[in-house]
């Protein structure tokens, strides 16, 4: 196997979890929203916040993946392009938003917080979209 | 009571501060890792990315079309990246087409609904071109 198939394997295993885990945590701070009986929103929140610390820190290490994987290319042409498009913005969006999290931990009131998780919902569907074009330039069109 | 939703308000917008400093050192972080290393590593085949003046031809049609669609995982120079290098392929006019066309199991996905018969000639064509 040559070196770019096995960051191709790893890149390809490692991007599952931030994509994974902001989806998670996006589903489970919207349950904390709306279930407001503690302790249930208290745990709600808590596993939301960590599942989003663990995809923070796996999107690092996707990104380092894929920068070696892609020659350190960060625009590219084609599906490449259309990768990072959404890649960069969804990246600088999910450490954001973690940064945000850390540092109110949970002294935020309910209107931050609904406008954190329209912002958790877009950083989803960046990531979300990162990966739909990594997996056209892999097996698309079949 | 008042004193408390100050007190939340300056740790959100504290948070918003950060967040944002948090979210622009970490695209400095891999875009800056990313030119410092690129300028560092030879590309294959010997040469440093970004080809001199002198050497600069304008592009083929299928040199576009490769730019275009091939080259994210076959490379600029076509020397591979996530794809293997296309130089010096052993395969006839019909199999180049074909496996543009159609793929190839597990690696290379399809093209044939993306481009069209004269587009695929085209890099045809110019995967032609690239020897040894």
């Amino acid at each position: 196997m040559d070196i770019n198939a096995s960051w191709l394997r790893i890149h390809g295993g490692v991007t599952h979890f931030p994509i994974a885990l902001i989806v998670a945590s996006l589903l489970f701070d919207a349950a904390g929203h709306v279930i407001r009986r503690e302790p249930h929103a208290h745990e709600l929140r808590a596993a939301g916040f960590y599942a989003l610390l663990f995809a923070a820190a796996a999107a690092f290490a996707s990104v380092a993946s894929g920068l070696v994987l892609a020659g350190w290319e960060t625009g590219g042409r084609g599906m490449l392009a259309e990768h990072h498009a959404f890649l960069w913005p969804g990246f600088a969006l999910l450490v954001g938003l973690a940064a945000w999290r850390i540092v109110v931990g949970r002294e935020t009131s309910r209107r931050a917080f609904a406008a954190y998780l329209v912002f958790t919902i877009l950083a989803a569907a960046l990531m979300l979209g990162a990966g739909y074009w990594g997996g056209e330039m892999v097996i698309g069109g079949r | 009571m008042a004193d408390s939703e100050a007190r939340t308000l300056s740790i959100e917008v504290r948070g918003v501060i950060i967040a944002l400093v948090a979210a622009v050192v970490s695209l400095g972080l891999a875009f800056g890792t990313a030119a410092l290393m690129s300028a560092r590593t030879p590309r294959r085949g010997g040469t440093v990315q970004g080809a001199p003046p002198s050497q600069i031809v304008l592009a083929t049609p299928g040199q576009r079309l490769f730019l275009a669609n091939c080259s994210p995982c076959h490379g600029k120079d076509a020397r591979g990246l996530i794809g293997p290098d296309l130089h010096g392929l052993k395969l006839s006019d019909e199999q180049i087409s074909a496996t543009i066309t159609n793929g190839r199991k597990g690696g290379m996905p399809a093209f044939g609904k993306r481009l069209t018969p004269s587009e695929i000639r085209a890099l045809d064509a110019y995967v032609r071109t690239l020897k040894e």
